[in-house]
């Protein structure tokens, strides 16, 4: 039987149209890698944080210890701006806050007449 | 699953509020009848405003064409298009994002901190019930019976769609005359559409 793991790992892979070579070579493992995680070779805690990233989901997720994909933090949202779309999950802390500071940017400016009209 | 009925009423409510209604539509005309306090910027202004690219914006709202984005603090709503779009696409962008507002989605999204790994069947039906919001906005089934549509060619000039858009519309609305069962939202629309003052635009 193959490890949660492996069939996790799997799973995603297919979902997101992507294969073990690729992942394998975006996250600078070698090749085979993650095959050999399909019985009891046990992978470093790097490596599974590496796919888990890649994935944008939890490590719990990924060794079963948890059926729930989303990290605590994608579940709380995010409190200043509600988006139909998901482009933020995937970003870099870094990344976010630069396109939240655009967004901002674009309502104050958006709505700049309704500031005046307020004052 | 998109909620068909639900869609239809809340643009048959936009049609009865609109005062004059003019083919094709301009969907930014409707922002004054919803009660959502709304804007529209494209993707090139805001980048301008920004100082940033118009790629950071498609990455932003992750996609090519547009994103509504909400601001819960004041409960204002912030379309963003790409403005280098054809009009037809520009038309259809934005109608289907004021689809995103009317019906709700985004403050569904608020209330239940709806993760899309988690809920991706809320998204796509969200999606799925902004297009159909968007097709009975610009070209309504009924209406372009009541307006003797004949042809692909001829429902792109008088609704503004994109070609492909407008070919997708007539294919739909051919088998719609075949078996249609008359509806009180089909005697709505076409209600609205007798009593307002209906203008067409001069097509060259």
């Amino acid at each position: 039987m193959d490890s949660i793991l492996y069939t996790r790992i799997k799973e995603l892979c297919l979902e997101a149209g992507t294969t073990f070579a690729k992942l394998e070579a975006d996250l600078g493992f070698s090749r085979t890698t993650i095959s050999k995680w399909k019985g009891a070779v046990t992978p470093s805690i790097d490596k599974v944080t590496k796919i888990a990233n890649y994935f944008h989901v939890s490590i719990d997720y990924l060794a079963g210890a948890s059926d729930i994909r989303s990290t605590a933090n994608d579940l709380a949202g995010d409190p200043d701006y509600i988006s139909l779309q998901r482009a933020r999950e995937r970003m870099s802390e870094q990344d976010k806050e630069r396109m939240m500071g655009i967004l901002r940017i674009g309502f104050d400016y958006a709505f700049s007449d309704q500031k005046k009209d307020d004052e | 699953m998109v909620r068909n009925v639900f869609v239809q009423r809340n643009v048959l409510e936009l049609y009865q509020k609109m005062h004059t209604i003019t083919y094709p539509i301009y969907p930014e005309t409707a922002l004054p009848y919803i009660r959502k306090n709304c804007r529209i910027l494209s993707y090139q202004e805001i980048a301008q405003v920004a100082s940033c690219t118009v790629e950071d914006i498609a990455v932003l709202c992750k996609s090519n064409s547009g994103a509504t984005h909400l601001e819960p603090e004041s409960d204002r709503y912030l379309i963003l298009y790409n403005a280098s779009m054809n009009a037809g696409r520009v038309r259809w962008t934005i109608a289907h994002e004021i689809g995103h507002i009317c019906l709700g989605h985004l403050e569904t999204i608020e209330e239940a901190n709806i993760a899309y790994t988690e809920h991706r069947e809320f998204f796509d039906q969200f999606e799925g019930e902004a297009d159909l919001f968007a097709w009975n906005l610009l070209a309504p089934l009924p209406i372009m019976r009541e307006m003797g549509i004949r042809s692909a060619e001829e429902t792109k000039v008088v609704y503004g769609l994109s070609a492909q858009a407008a070919a997708l519309q007539y294919d739909r609305y051919i088998k719609w005359c075949r078996s249609h069962i008359k509806t009180a939202w089909e005697n709505g629309m076409l209600r609205a559409f007798r009593e307002k003052q209906i203008h067409l635009e001069e097509h060259q």
